[in-house]
C-alpha cells in the first residue's frame, strides 16, 4: 500500500532516499577497526572500547606516512604546477586536480606496475 | 637448476602489484624488524615498521584473543595488517579496497614467503570473512 500520492509524496520519497544515501556514506567514512582471529572470524571494535582510539591513531599515522611518501615521490613538474596553481600562476588543466569532496585523484600517480583494479 | 627464492622484497613487490588499491607495503620478520618495504626511503620505512608493530600491540590490547589480521579504516585510507608464524605484513591502501580481497592477497603472498619452495594454489590463504 502506498502511503503518499502525488508530487509532494514523490518529492518526499526522493528526499528520504537522498538522506539515506548521505547517512550511509557518512557512516562508511567513519573510522572503524575490525580484528580477525585465526579462523577468519571478525570482530568490530566498538568505538567505546578501550584501545579503539589507539588503534585509529596508529592507523592514521601509517596513512599520513604514506601520504608523505606520495608527496615526496610526486612528479616534480606536477608538484610545481600544483604550487603555481595555488599561487595563481599559469598551469595546465590537469595539474593539481582536486575533487569537490577533497579526495585525491590517485589515477595519475599510480605506478604503471599496477596491473589490475580489484575493486 | 637452483630453486627459485622468494624474498621479503619479492613479497612486498608482489603485494604492491596485485591491486591498484595498494599504496605502501612493509614486511617485518618475526622479531618485528623491517625485512622489506615498497617505500624507497629507509627512514620512513623504519617508521612504517614501528607503527605496524604498534598496530598489532594495540590490537592485542583491544582483544582477549590475539588477532591474526587487523583492518582499520580512517578517513584518508585503510590499513590492513596480517601476521603469519614468521612474518608480518602491513599495507596502506585506498579506502575503496575490499578487505576480503586484500586479506586474500596478503595471505597468498604470506603463504609463498612461508613456503618458498612449496606449491601454492589460487585458494591458498583463503579464509572465510565474516
Amino acid at each position: 500500500m502506498r502511503d503518499r500520492k502525488g508530487p509532494i509524496g514523490r518529492a518526499t520519497g526522493i528526499a528520504e532516499g537522498v538522506a539515506t544515501v548521505v547517512r550511509r556514506r557518512a557512516h562508511e567514512r567513519e573510522p572503524h577497526a575490525v580484528l580477525y582471529d585465526s579462523t577468519g572470524l571478525s570482530r568490530l571494535v566498538s568505538p567505546e572500547a578501550e584501545g579503539f582510539d589507539a588503534l585509529i591513531d596508529t592507523a592514521e599515522a601509517l596513512v599520513e606516512l604514506d601520504a608523505e611518501r606520495r608527496d615526496a615521490e610526486a612528479d616534480p613538474l606536477e608538484r610545481a604546477a600544483a604550487d603555481s596553481e595555488h599561487t595563481g600562476g599559469p598551469t595546465h588543466p590537469g595539474a593539481g586536480r582536486e575533487t569537490a569532496a577533497g579526495e585525491e585523484d590517485d589515477a595519475s600517480e599510480r605506478p604503471a606496475s599496477k596491473r589490475r583494479r580489484r575493486s | 637448476m637452483p630453486a627459485k627464492t622468494f624474498s621479503p622484497a619479492d613479497a612486498a613487490d608482489r603485494l604492491d602489484e596485485m591491486s591498484a588499491d595498494v599504496r605502501t607495503v612493509a614486511v617485518l620478520d618475526a622479531a618485528g624488524s623491517l625485512a622489506a618495504a615498497t617505500d624507497s626511503d629507509p627512514g620512513r620505512s623504519q617508521r612504517f615498521a614501528e607503527l605496524s608493530r604498534e598496530l598489532f600491540e594495540r590490537a592485542d590490547a583491544a582483544d582477549d584473543d590475539p588477532p591474526e589480521q587487523v583492518e582499520v579504516q580512517v578517513p584518508d585510507g585503510a590499513v590492513f595488517a596480517l601476521r603469519s608464524p614468521r612474518w608480518m605484513f602491513a599495507v596502506v591502501a585506498e579506502r575503496t579496497a575490499l578487505p576480503s580481497l586484500m586479506f586474500y592477497d596478503m595471505r597468498s603472498v604470506a603463504d609463498q614467503l612461508e613456503h618458498p619452495g612449496g606449491h601454492t594454489h589460487p585458494g591458498a590463504g583463503r579464509q572465510a570473512q565474516a
